[in-house]
């Protein structure tokens, strides 16, 4: 066929230009995201000290560190996954082999979903509502609650996923031994998933680590180290949104540091379980 | 006599096993009961939040009555609350972040997809998806440290001076350049919206089937109409699917926007002038609220929130459960 | 005769290497493909035929480490050295793939498409190329209906002949087949071959298939790969009766592959 040689150079000269606002989005996002992470990281290293780790947050104007918040942090990620974990692998597995193709099976997962990307702060309002409030005051309970309602979904998704990968033939197999379906499930198909499985809650550990807005009306704040669950407890992700927000240097310092330790640790369990999941799949 | 001795030897092992019940069958229903009720725990916690929402919010909607979803009053002293100030501001900040993020969302996609060299591709694609992991919190503190003074003393004094004295869309763009409010939030989710976006594309485009690229490369297709003609429309449940996600995201995001949105309940027809969104006004507010008819605004507030995402979730999945019965046949 | 043979070639394929990074997928295969004619490649699965295919429009290059050496001359011009346009070569060589790939668009745009990025057409000029490549591909009668439904809803066989209607509605100069019909049911599958038949006026045609009564039906000439060589070239008739190559002989008569 005759081409237009009008049309055939126009419509390269587009295809150039389009495909160079590609590449300047590439740019452009790489450029912005490795300038939020070098800020990050420059304040982040100069604000760390030993202190950070050792003593609890400060008054303004003094020196301090992030102990109290870091404990409970750890203290409110450990009881949402103890909660999460159990009640997301059973509900994945009830969605992967029992309800495979029911329809409450998809009204479940559908609502699942739902739950997986629902603000996190109406999340928040929830537990206010049915935990802070009967109890008649803020808690490391509620707090902990709250992250649970969030790691929950990550975890029945991912459970369900990978139980999904495993052979059918391996089920059957189970079954025609003689075993029963539910001892085939926890042996076999558990077993065969569990990789995955864990992938699921180490990623949803990593989602709750730097959950904020559920924590502000259920957990609240807490000046000093403790360990008593049933008080208002600190953590690292409320204390930054305090101390960024105030006017002390000393503060917003601080802040960054947490920030770093934040992200920093979401990271690290995001490229674990990216490798566990990679080692899975062999 | 050997022989009958074997078979009655295998007819006792057998019958030894046989009479033996595998163990745990007693459990079988049990734990089909435990997985079940495990499932409905998922659909009760969302229920119950609901109800319980409603619930809370019913005294302000008692008090305020249809009212409250067109009244732009915010004023804790008088107790006169409306629901326009945050819900508009949710609105708008979360559409600016789309505007903004998703043509570059697509373009990093494409970028990955089909331009850059093929060993750079996994590298790239793991980097964005690290990226939408990190926590809102660390965008909302760079814009709030970084982005905003910058914003604030280069870019927006700028705009002012020019679409600012443009007549009807300058309204958009005068005042004092704060540096926080509505723009400044937008943008910020903007950024933060780009990687989760991008993830989902990648991983969408990355599942046509090559046969497909290459017939639109073999009637001669440059690379943009390839990507532009072929690629995208072929993948659009997926994409729209992942936008929604993102645009569910941005709606719904606390962290990001509190730190730079000014918390102002007053409207501006300004961008680059303060306001607020209904997951700020409950960040800054809740804890503090004294009265009733406050704390039951702030609730019903929240169930605006969640109505809104929940619909654009809705469609979202709509769209990628298409998506994914298309991809399997 | 012999002179005549020459004159009528398209592409002359001259010691043709092809590597997948380190593994040669060709080996120094030479043959030649005559205008009007069709030309069958045959061979079991994995012998190179498909890669020798992909290599006449270069979409091979689609992928890295994918590397050819030699000559592959299209017209006299060697393809392997088109520095510039692989787009205009491409579409002076369309292509059909094993499975049907309609674009995301009515059946009209799918062929108005490939129209637009070459020439300006009218509106009434453009419906007329759509109709008689649609004409061309057997397809008008099926689809005059319903032009403006997207392609994706045709049957497979529809969806097949879609293709083909696209690929010559460019009006190429050499129309490249990789299994054309493995995908489509024996009624689809005759009409997709009574239609090669009736191309191979117009076009040099190249079919890949490892369906020899296929290959014994549409051809003139057969080329019989074997690991990455062209173990025996002759034409069609030829090739089925009285083999040379033992290699040759067993697989048309199914001892291998």
């Amino acid at each position: 066929m005759k081409a237009d040689p009008s049309i055939v150079g126009r419509r390269h000269l587009v295809s150039r230009v389009m495909m160079g606002l590609c590449v300047g989005a590439a740019a452009i996002s790489i450029f912005a995201l490795a300038i939020i992470l070098w800020e990050l990281l420059i304040r982040g290293l100069s604000a760390l000290s030993l202190a950070t780790f050792l003593e609890s947050t400060p008054p303004p104007g003094s020196k301090g560190g992030l102990a109290n918040a870091i404990v409970g942090s750890l203290m409110m990620t450990g009881i949402g996954i103890a909660i999460a974990t159990p009640l997301g692998v059973l509900t994945g597995s009830y969605l992967a082999e029992y309800a495979r193709k029911s329809r409450l099976s998809t009204i479940i997962r559908f609502i699942n979903d739902t739950l997986l990307s629902a603000p996190s702060i109406v999340i928040g309002l929830f537990v206010y509502a049915v935990v802070v409030v009967p109890m008649g005051h803020f808690s490391g309970w509620a707090g902990g609650i709250a992250l649970a309602l969030i790691a929950m979904p990550v975890i029945v998704r991912t459970t369900e996923d990978m139980l999904l990968l495993v052979p059918d033939q391996l089920r059957e197999a189970s079954v025609a031994l003689g075993m029963p379906i539910w001892r085939a499930i926890v042996k076999v198909s558990w077993r065969a998933a569990s990789k995955g499985i864990l992938t699921g809650i180490l990623l949803a550990v990593a989602r709750i680590s730097g959950e904020t807005a559920p924590l502000l009306f259920t957990a609240l704040n807490n000046q000093f180290l403790t360990f008593d669950i049933n008080r208002p407890l600190p953590s690292l992700p409320v204390a930054i949104f305090q101390f960024a927000m105030s006017p002390y240097k000393d503060w917003q310092e601080l802040a960054w540091a947490g920030a770093l330790l934040i992200s920093a640790s979401v990271l690290l369990l995001n490229i674990l379980a990216r490798t566990m999941a990679a080692r899975g799949e062999h | 006599m050997a022989q009958q001795n074997g078979l009655s030897s295998i007819d006792d092992t057998a019958s030894g096993y046989l009479s033996r019940k595998p163990s745990g069958v007693g459990l079988e229903k049990p734990f089909h009961m435990l997985t079940a009720a495990a499932a409905l725990t998922v659909v009760g916690a969302l229920i119950a939040l609901l109800i319980i929402l409603a619930i809370d919010a019913a005294p302000a909607i008692r008090q305020f009555g249809f009212s409250f979803l067109v009244s732009s009053a915010w004023n804790p002293v008088t107790e006169m609350f409306g629901a326009v100030p945050a819900t508009v501001g949710t609105l708008i900040t979360a559409g600016i972040a789309m505007l903004v993020g998703t043509p570059i969302a697509f373009g990093v996609a494409i970028f990955i997809n089909e331009i850059c060299p093929h060993k750079l591709r996994d590298p790239l694609s793991i980097a964005v998806e690290l990226l939408a992991a990190v926590p809102s919190i660390i965008y909302g503190m760079w814009g709030l440290f970084v982005l905003a003074p910058f914003l604030g003393t280069t870019i927006y004094p700028f705009l002012i001076d020019t679409i600012g004295q443009v007549p009807v869309i300058g309204a958009l763009f005068q005042g004092p350049p704060y540096g926080i409010g509505m723009l400044t939030a937008g943008l910020i989710l903007a950024i933060m919206v780009l990687p989760f976006i991008a993830s989902v594309s990648i991983r969408v485009l990355s599942g046509v089937p090559a046969v497909l690229r290459e017939a639109a490369y073999g009637i001669g297709s440059t690379p943009w109409e390839v990507a532009r003609y072929v690629l995208l429309p072929h993948c659009r449940k997926g994409l729209i699917g992942g936008v929604m996600l993102g645009l569910g995201r941005a709606l719904g995001e606390t962290m990001a926007v509190t730190f730079v949105i000014g918390n102002s309940h007053k409207i501006a027809a300004s961008l680059l002038q303060p306001g607020t969104t209904i997951s700020a006004t409950l960040a800054n507010e809740f804890t503090e609220a004294t009265g009733d008819i406050y704390l039951s605004s702030l609730v019903a507030l929240g169930l605006i929130l969640f109505v809104i995402t929940f619909i654009v979730l809705l469609f979202a999945q709509m769209m990628l459960s298409q998506a994914n019965r298309k991809e399997a046949k | 005769m012999n002179a005549e043979v020459t004159n009528n070639t398209k592409i002359e394929v001259k010691n043709l290497d092809f590597y997948y990074g380190d593994a040669r997928a060709l080996k120094d295969v030479s043959i030649s493909f005559k205008d009007r004619m069709v030309t069958a490649l045959i061979g079991p699965s994995g012998c190179g035929k498909s890669t020798l295919l992909r290599t006449l429009n270069r979409i091979c290059d689609l992928y890295p480490g994918h590397r050819a050496t030699g000559q592959i001359l299209l017209e006299g011009e060697n393809i392997l050295d088109y520095s510039g346009d692989l787009t205009s070569l491409r579409a002076k060589v369309g292509m059909v793939f094993q499975k049907p790939t309609p674009f995301p668009m009515s059946i009209y745009e799918n062929i108005a498409f490939p129209l637009r990025m070459y020439t300006k057409l009218l509106q009434a000029e453009m419906d007329e190329e759509v109709e008689r490549a649609l004409r061309g591909a057997a397809l008008w009668d099926e689809v005059k209906d319903k032009l403006h439904r997207s392609g994706l809803g045709l049957s497979g066989g529809q969806q097949q002949r879609l293709c083909i209607a696209r690929a010559i509605a460019i009006r190429p100069e050499v129309l490249l087949l990789d299994e054309p019909a493995s995908a489509l049911d024996p009624i689809s599958t005759a009409q997709v071959e009574e239609l090669i038949w009736e191309l191979r006026r117009d076009y040099c045609i190249v079919i890949v298939t490892h369906n020899m009564q296929q290959a014994a039906r549409v051809s003139d000439f057969v080329g019989f790969m074997y690991v990455g060589e062209l173990v025996e070239y002759d034409a069609t008739a030829t090739m089925f009766s009285s083999p040379k190559e033992r290699r040759t002989q067993d697989y048309i008569t199914g001892r291998f592959g």
